[in-house]
């Protein structure tokens, strides 16, 4: 099981969450990245979600910073290590496990503040995306506000070299195919979805499909 | 009940016309101040010894002394290494309230230390201090909101002088404001300041007290001895012929960009206590840009004054601070030192409540709010039905 801690939940719902991290730890969460937070219950709940936005907020004291001729390097670390500026990370759920087995559904508890969250190993979002049949691509269908294409190419993406690794090279293409029967009735999602497809270089898919 | 603006806006047109006017004979004034300063650097004797009689006649006269520098000095930004470490203390404080359910008062002081020759991150450490022992009412009187400043004061130069004693030098310490302490000081506490900057003396730390806000009139003032009849002396404080213009006026014109004036001695009643190595002085400094000045006033002790090695790399220093906050130049380490040390009304809050519980596990009484500051808090709150 993956030990990669990225933050800590600042503030949640059902439907997803707001991570808090450290400016030094920017490197390992990614867009399309899939995050694991385990509840601490009986029954060993552990919510999956994917990051959809990484947003880095700026204060006074930055912005008067980038106005110097130049920032030395012990300010950029004063900034990035010392002062309490957090990234915050938007997580959409996708699912959860519960004893051992994986549902697409919703949670059914949102996680609790400062709860920690862990990346999860290609092992793990092999596991997650290859249980049931791509219920979890309707949470991120379904979301307002959300760069969907650009969220759902870097994910499938990311779980493509998972499941490679894992030994099933078919499911990027199973994973293209229920996208189109997903938005089969709206073509300028499903136009944008696969753009975005064949931009993330899985041009066999997202080209092939268009 | 809200501000009478219809009342208030013609006050402002009046205020303005009076402006227009004003400036108009402040603008003789300041030509007046450049050529009495240049008078005063040709014999600088002279301003010393009105000075001394004008203060023997009025103890209370604050004004600005010559020193050893020619008082027309500009000097250009040295050629100076940065220090080795740079601290700044900056403290905050819960003030006592009476009306508080407990009463109580604490410090808060942050502490910034950066290596300039290195790229690694500044450390911060924070000294918390609660105020609510009997101990910490000495004469039995209730702590003031100045006593508790005070203390903040101390506190700061403490903190200073711990850390500073652990490092290897030359380390120039920092703080916001005047070295000197203008409230109201109980003997005993300005025994304690004075034992503390003694102590920074003895480690040899190039202390410094960054002042911003330039309303100051320290070098006028003196100037204005030159002008003055010697039967007049007594009355210096009261006739003020150059009344209007402050030191900003007279040495924004004088100092270029990242330029420092001449040290002066400061004369005051209270710096009478600050004697031999203490005595206090003080610089103005440009750390501003091109074509747009901005001054500060750098207040430093006898025995930096009196180091022209130190005087350069606490210039050095100060220019290299300010420079890293762009377009409004002021010592990143000290907003540093400020940030950590400002103490939040969630946290003050929670001091109180931490208060309370202690003494309600102790079978005692964890106090009320009184009845007027209540009043006062629900009074801002408002509420809807249905919400």
């Amino acid at each position: 099981m993956s030990t990669i801690e990225i933050g800590r939940l600042l503030r949640s719902s059902t439907t997803g969450c707001v991570i808090g991290c450290r400016l030094s730890d920017i490197d390992v969460p990614a867009l399309g990245g899939m995050v694991r937070i385990p509840l601490e219950d009986p029954a060993h709940t552990q919510v999956y979600g994917l990051i959809y936005d990484i947003h880095v907020d700026d204060d006074g004291l930055v912005r008067q910073l980038i106005t110097a001729d130049q920032v030395h390097p012990s300010v950029i670390l004063d900034n990035r290590l010392n002062r309490n500026v957090p990234v915050e990370i938007s997580v959409l759920f996708t699912g959860y496990e519960q004893n051992g087995q994986i549902c697409h559904l919703l949670p059914p508890r949102p996680p609790l503040t400062l709860d920690v969250i862990y990346l999860c190993s290609p092992a793990e979002l092999a596991r997650f995306t290859a249980a049931g049949r791509f219920g979890y691509f309707r949470h991120v269908l379904r979301a307002r506000d959300l760069p969907v294409e650009e969220l759902l190419a870097a994910h499938v993406q990311q779980a493509a070299a998972a499941q490679s690794a894992a030994g099933s090279r078919e499911w990027a293409q199973q994973a293209a195919a229920e996208l189109i029967t997903l938005l089969r009735d709206d073509y300028p999602t499903l136009m944008g979805v696969l753009g975005a497809l064949a931009d993330a270089q899985m041009g066999s898919i997202g080209g092939q499909n268009a | 009940m809200p501000i009478n603006y219809q009342e208030l806006q013609p006050q402002i047109h009046t205020l303005g016309e009076h402006a227009v006017q004003r400036e108009h004979s402040l603008r003789e004034r300041r030509e007046q101040v450049l050529r009495l300063l240049q008078q005063a650097a040709a014999q600088p004797q002279r301003l010393r010894e009105r000075i001394e009689l004008a203060a023997l006649q009025d103890p209370r006269l604050r004004c600005a002394a010559p020193a050893a520098e020619g008082l027309t000095l500009h000097r250009p930004p040295p050629h100076s290494d940065q220090p080795r470490t740079l601290l700044a203390a900056d403290g905050s404080q819960i003030p006592p309230d009476r009306h508080a359910a407990v009463e109580f008062a604490l410090l808060n002081v942050g502490l910034i230390e950066m290596h300039p020759q290195e790229a690694a991150a500044p450390q911060e450490h924070i000294t918390t201090l609660l105020l609510a022992d009997d101990e910490d009412h000495p004469t039995g009187a209730p702590l003031t909101e100045e006593a508790v400043e005070n203390r903040r004061d101390i506190l700061e130069r403490q903190v200073l002088a711990r850390r500073a004693a652990q490092l290897p030098g030359p380390v120039v310490a920092l703080t916001d404001g005047p070295l000197e302490l203008f409230r109201e000081t109980g003997q005993p506490e300005l025994r304690q300041y004075l034992d503390e900057l003694r102590s920074l003396a003895r480690l040899s730390v190039i202390t410094a007290g960054y002042v911003e806000i330039l309303k100051a009139q320290l070098v006028v003032r003196a100037l204005e001895l030159l002008i003055l009849a010697e039967d007049e002396l007594s009355r210096a404080a009261q006739l003020r012929p150059l009344f209007g213009v402050d030191d900003g006026d007279l040495f924004r014109g004088l100092l270029d960009v990242g330029e420092r004036s001449a040290v002066f001695a400061l004369q005051s009643n209270r710096a009478q206590s600050y004697k031999d190595e203490l005595a206090l002085h003080f610089f103005y400094l440009n750390v501003g840009r091109p074509h747009q000045p901005y001054l500060a006033r750098v207040e430093i002790p006898a025995w930096v004054a009196q180091e022209p090695a130190s005087v350069d790399l606490l210039h050095a220093a100060l220019l290299a601070q300010c420079s890293l906050l762009g377009s409004r130049p002021y010592p990143y380490i000290l907003q540093r030192a400020h940030e950590v040390a400002v103490v939040r009304f969630e946290e003050a809050e929670q001091v109180l409540l931490m208060l309370q519980r202690e003494l309600l596990s102790r079978g005692l009484d964890p106090g009320s709010l009184s009845n007027k500051l209540y009043h006062k808090q629900m009074s801002h709150k408002r509420t809807r039905y249905g919400r």
